[in-house]
């Protein structure tokens, strides 16, 4: 495993400080996730914008919540689901809901599970779907916007994934209660 | 294939315009991947945001040629590769290399194989690079 510096405002590079500095004021804290990616301030002030896009994309919390999730389930991020489960009790979304995107067991309403799945489509083959996968998705009330828009919450998840496996991030405290391993496929 | 607009400045949601504008002051013209991407305006912000933050990072215009051509290849992109070899070709980076990339051939330069190898790792292993054991 390569060693992380996990960076505070004094010990980030120069570009990074006022980005901490705004996780902290914003977030109450600066997460450990933000303090690896802070190394390379393109990264972080890239990740911290997405993180805002996505919250501005047309879905709402629970389909904001299936997006992120599935995609760091999927991924095994030992780090973003702790933190996407907090995050998603912080915007009132279904335990139930939680639970079932935690557990990678389909989800009880077929509009979210329909999003569930090209999202997991597009993620395991990498962007190349099928059309009848895009049909499918499209018939569940979706549009174009919304494939589009996944596309945006794999790109961001995908930053934050990978650094995670690559410097093995601690959790942070406030994520603990929701530590979280992979089920067994 | 999913139809999808090729948005122009008057046909775009209104979260675009003003993205797309940006655009055509950049190249002169709405590459069709933003006039795709303009139909979301958050991705299309986004990308813009991030093509910004790859070429003010610390890698150089050889370097961040590796690492855009090196992803499109592997990911077998029939729009990015010819984009990024013209804009490969306009950051003055050398022949050789650009067909070696397009190619999917060893760099003969060892620091940029090497760039080239761990980026090839980290889209094949989804960032599950560097580990003793899989978690």
């Amino acid at each position: 495993m390569t060693q992380f510096t996990l960076h505070s405002i004094e010990s980030a590079p120069e570009e990074s400080k006022a980005l901490l500095a705004d996780s902290l004021k914003t977030i109450g804290m600066i997460p450990n996730l933000h303090a690896v990616m802070a190394e390379a301030p393109g990264l972080l002030d890239g990740y911290k914008y997405m993180t805002s896009l996505v919250q501005k994309s047309s879905f709402n919390a629970e389909e904001v919540t299936v997006l992120w999730q599935t995609i760091n389930v999927e991924h095994g991020c030992h780090y973003c689901v702790p933190a996407h489960t907090a995050i998603a009790h912080m915007m009132k979304v279904d335990t139930q809901l939680i639970d079932a995107l935690r557990n990678a067991e389909p989800l009880k309403n077929p509009k979210l599970q329909a999003l569930h799945e090209m999202i997991l489509a597009i993620v395991r083959q990498r962007g190349q779907v099928k059309q009848e996968q895009v049909d499918s998705f499209f018939s569940a009330g979706y549009q174009k916007q919304q494939l589009l828009e996944i596309v945006l919450g794999v790109s961001h998840k995908i930053m934050s994934n990978y650094v995670n496996h690559m410097a093995e991030t601690p959790l942070d405290e406030a994520f603990l209660p929701f530590a979280w391993e992979k089920p067994a496929q | 294939m999913t139809k999808f607009i090729l948005h122009n400045v008057d046909t775009a949601p209104e979260g675009s315009k003003l993205l797309l504008e940006d655009s055509i002051k950049h190249f002169g013209m709405i590459p069709n991947l933003h006039a795709v991407m303009a139909e979301s305006p958050q991705l299309l912000d986004a990308y813009q945001f991030m093509t910004d933050k790859v070429l003010k990072s610390s890698f150089n215009a050889e370097e961040v040629t590796v690492l855009w051509l090196t992803i499109d290849v592997e990911h077998g992109c029939h729009y990015c590769v010819p984009a990024h070899t013209a804009i490969a070709y306009q950051m003055q980076v050398k022949s050789e290399l650009i067909q070696s990339l397009l190619k999917g051939k060893i760099l003969k330069n060892p620091k940029l194989e090497v760039l080239r190898q761990l980026t090839l790792s980290v889209i094949r292993e989804r960032g599950k690079v560097g580990k003793k054991t899989n978690r």
